[in-house]
């Protein structure tokens, strides 16, 4: 591992030189591109006609204009790798500040997420998330791109997240962009239903002192804490430590699996995590920014899983053959990132960056140790007046060490190490200006699974005046095969043996998006974005003929999904405001040996948020949100209707008490089972209580 | 009935009730929603709004007569730093005349390619220690240097927008720097406008 690290560093400090070097002819620092000067212009667009309005104004009531929709303006990057706005963006996406993440009273990401529309967020057991974007959800979801401050957080072993294992401080995030819909062209394989992106705030802006305590019923207990300063003008930093211990969740009748009896005693999925890090920014000039950060964390969750052999450990159950193992698996890692990025003059400024990420998981069944290195350069540019070029290019690679802990699940080979190459160029054309912008790039990558693809996307934005928007996108993403598809077998519960296959292809997606998005007045605004998305060569598990209790994967099943988003932001006046969502989705698939993604997809979905200040320094928020009834591998999940609600005291300027109430309307209820693929049980969510006091300084 | 089937029955019932609350849920906020969008109220960008009140400066400041000598020349305007106006700017030029003369407007790629101005709007992109530059290397000179970054008022600039959060923008002129560049502000704008002195000025 020593070597790997020490690789990586001299790989990260030599491609900086480079970059440098290559650099440093053009080293025009604070250089500005002349802007493009017309003088006569004489298309009459909405701009001028507003100007002219405002001409004839008096200075009186230039003082009393307001300028327009702060809920368009909310800046966004994930969708083009730079910084634009909402009411610009041909995309889906919606942004969780830092303001709703503290009025959310939510003390772990997943449950941050759940206000997000369109996101599918179910709660398997206390520690383990499925959650998807349009569809096909489970624990190994694997159609999402999930990034934390530029640093990919999905496992190449099954190309989903393991969301017990991610976490930051959440005082410190400045914001969550979420992108439904493929973000593949800029970001590669993987962002084929959609992209999370967590970004932390700069060190500059979290200086002071801050902690948080507290706990309560299900959040047993938890602490963090936070120091950040400036060492000078040009050098700020940050340190965070976070520790929380979490409850179990409740044993109910969906807490086994179809045709098993229930399982002796509870289980005992209660779990501990602790976490801390750093982040430094430095900007020795005025157009160059430098950042450096890293976290590391430490946990035990706890699993119960249902096996399909004797085991010295296992617990047997009623059924022969069958025993039942309640382990607390171990998870750690270490991450460090180094980011650069240089303003070169007007729209152009390019940026490297370099991470190495190591995880560590120790189940009963396996063990995953991981190391990652990613390198990544961006560069963007104006061609002209009307060309916004963005062009970049990366390297990955990922190596792994499996082991097997007990003979249900083996590998072959044991270690792998899988490098992707890739590149991608995108070009943002003005067709008029402020009014109609189409972008078109593509995604170039090779890789060891599957060789050589491309994911290409043209997207167009019309805004025809400063308070609508109407968008519409074609863009096609791949997934590419994983670990698990490729090398691994599984002794699954029935008994059966499923193998990887090597020969399997990437997932194909061609979706067709379009939205639109509306601010008519100062207190209102709200957007809808609907869309059809065809999938080819999905990968599945299907028998393999002739050979009688084995199976592996293959690429037949296709199918689609259609469905529509719908949110809205209403200001009821100064010190309320109610913000709801509601999503429409439905899977399709054909060919396919289990109906599992189909059904796992909840019909419709809703959110409601009651968000406001019954004094300047009490507030109050009370969400309710709304899931539809599923079904996951056969077994029917009925719907659920949640309320959380959160009281919120500025006791002192320094000191903020609050307190929290989650899933109140129910003692307890189930959102998914657990997985017969790997055994997992899950369990139940419980009302959960609990109070937090944070001080600043 | 078995236990576990009365619970089933029990979830059924409670299944429907809770999706006919959720529909009345929607339904209400829906229809809060469409009443809202009645209401059509329009709103500028925050940097045409600042053009409007650039050109309103020109008519509201009165600038040295040597800056601008009788029939002479155009009203020169100057931006630095990443253009924020797009055309705005050049729109206003073809448009308008300030203090009686045609308007041009000029981009500075950096400091060392600032040519005298009339007015110069300083870009929020700008870093602190050009901003500065542009106070010392103007100082005396009869510019009304208009800037957008927060405290630059206090550090020099004869003019400052304060975006605050409900969308308006706050004026701030300082006259300590109207005083030094012998320009003055009509009353009319410094009754509208949040009057400000140089920083360490008692």
């Amino acid at each position: 591992m020593n070597g790997f690290i020490c690789r990586w560093g001299v790989a990260t400090f030599l491609a900086t030189c480079v970059a440098t070097a290559s650099l440093a002819q053009d080293g025009t620092v604070n250089s500005l591109d002349p802007p493009p000067v017309n003088a006569a212009d004489d298309d009459v667009d909405s701009d001028i006609d507003s100007l002219e309005g405002l001409l004839e104004l008096s200075l009186e009531e230039l003082t009393q204009t307001r300028v327009s929709a702060p809920a368009l303006e909310q800046i966004v990057t994930t969708v083009s790798r730079q910084e634009s706005t909402v009411g610009k963006t041909p995309a889906a996406v919606f942004v969780v500040t830092q303001d709703m993440i503290r009025r959310s009273g939510a003390r772990t990401l997943p449950e941050v997420l759940r206000m997000v529309p369109g996101l599918q967020v179910a709660r398997i057991d206390a520690n383990k998330w499925a959650i998807s974007i349009r569809g096909f959800n489970s624990r190994y979801a694997n159609k999402l791109l999930v990034q934390i401050d530029g640093r990919v957080v999905y496992t190449p072993l099954f190309g989903g997240t393991y969301w017990d294992a991610q976490d930051v401080m959440l005082e410190d995030v400045e914001r969550i962009e979420v992108v439904r819909g493929p973000g593949a062209t800029v970001w590669g394989a993987n962002a084929v239903n959609g992209v999370i992106n967590i970004l932390t705030k700069h060190s500059r802006d979290s200086t002071g002192a801050l902690v948080a305590a507290g706990g309560g019923k299900e959040e047993r207990a938890f602490a963090s804490g936070r120091v950040g300063g400036h060492v000078n003008d040009e050098l700020s930093w940050r340190a965070y430590g976070k520790y929380a211990d979490r409850d179990n969740g409740f044993t109910g009748p969906l807490s086994t699996f179809p045709g098993l009896p229930p399982l002796p005693g509870r289980v005992s999925d209660d779990w501990r995590q602790g976490r801390g890090g750093f982040r430094m920014d430095w900007t020795p000039t005025c157009s160059d920014e430098v950042t450096f950060q890293g976290d590391f964390y430490n946990g035990t969750v706890g699993t119960r899983q249902v096996l399909p052999l004797a085991h010295p450990s296992l617990t047997p159950t009623v059924v022969p053959g069958v025993g039942v193992s309640d382990f607390d698996d171990r998870v750690n890692g270490q991450n460090v990132l180094l980011r650069w990025t240089r303003q070169l003059g007007e729209g152009s400024s390019f940026s490297f960056q370099s991470y190495f990420d190591r995880t560590v998981r120790r189940a009963f069944t396996f063990s995953e140790d991981r190391e990652t290195a990613d390198f990544d350069f961006q560069h963007r540019f104006l061609m002209g007046r009307n060309h916004n070029v963005i062009w970049g290019a990366g390297y990955q690679t990922s190596k792994d060490r499996l082991a097997q802990t007990a003979p249900f699940l083996f590998s072959s080979p044991l270690r792998r190490a899988v490098g992707v190459v890739s590149g991608f160029v995108q070009d943002e054309i003005t067709l008029l200006e402020d009014e109609l912008y189409f972008t078109v790039g593509s995604k170039f990558d090779g890789n060891s699974f599957t060789g050589f693809e491309y994911q290409p996307s043209g997207r167009i934005v019309w805004q025809p005046n400063e308070r609508e928007a109407i968008w519409g996108a074609v863009s096609r993403a791949i997934r590419r095969p994983t670990r698990t598809a490729d090398d691994l077998g599984i002794l699954l519960l029935s008994g059966d043996l499923l193998l990887g296959n090597r020969n399997i292809q990437s997932e194909d997606l061609l979706a067709y998006e379009l939205g639109y998005r509306s601010q008519p007045s100062e207190s209102f605004s709200w957007d809808v974005a609907t869309y059809f998305n065809q999938y080819n060569d999905l990968i599945a598990t299907a028998p393999v003929p002739m050979a009688p209790g084995v199976s592996t994967f293959n690429n037949n099943t296709d199918g689609h999904s259609y469905g529509i988003e719908l949110t809205g932001n209403y200001a009821i006046n100064d010190c309320w405001r109610l913000s709801a969502n509601y999503s429409f989705q439905r899977v399709e698939l054909q060919n396919s040996s289990t109906n599992r993604d189909a059904d796992a997809t909840p019909k419709n979905q809703a959110y409601l948020w009651l968000s406001g200040d019954i004094r300047c320094d009490v507030q109050f928020d009370l969400m309710l949100r709304y899931v539809d009834a599923i079904s996951f591998e056969g077994v029917p999940i009925p719907s659920y209707l949640e309320l959380d609600a959160r009281l919120g005291w500025q006791a002192t300027d320094q000191l903020e008490l609050s307190l929290v109430g989650r899933n109140l309307l129910d003692n307890h209820h189930p959102e998914f089972i657990g997985d017969p693929f790997t055994g997992d049980i899950g369990t139940e969510v419980e009302r959960s209580v609990y109070g937090v006091a944070t001080w600043t300084y | 009935m078995s236990k576990q089937k009365r619970q089933q029955v029990r979830a059924g019932t409670n299944r429907h009730l809770r999706v006919v609350r959720a529909i009345l849920v929607l339904a209400a906020t829906l229809s809060v929603c469409f009443s809202a969008s009645a209401a059509f109220a329009a709103q500028p960008k925050e940097h045409t709004l600042k053009v409007a009140y650039l050109y309103n400066f020109t008519k509201f400041v009165s600038w040295p007569a040597d800056a601008l000598p009788p029939s002479q020349g155009a009203f020169v305007i100057g931006v630095i730093g990443e253009n924020p106006f797009g055309q705005t700017l050049n729109k206003l030029a073809a448009a308008k005349l300030a203090q009686k003369r045609p308007i041009a407007v000029r981009y500075f790629k950096s400091l060392a390619d600032y040519k005298p101005c009339h007015m110069l709007f300083v870009a929020a992109s700008t870093p602190p220690d050009v901003r500065a530059a542009i106070i010392r290397q103007t100082r005396n000179q009869p510019v009304l240097v208009v800037g957008e970054n927060v405290g630059y008022g206090v550090e020099g600039s004869t003019v400052n927008f304060v975006l605050l959060e409900d969308g308006s923008i706050k004026i701030e002129i300082n006259i300590d720097a109207m005083n030094r560049r012998k320009m003055q502000a009509n009353a009319l704008l410094l009754k509208l406008a949040t009057v400000v002195r140089d920083q360490g000025e008692e």
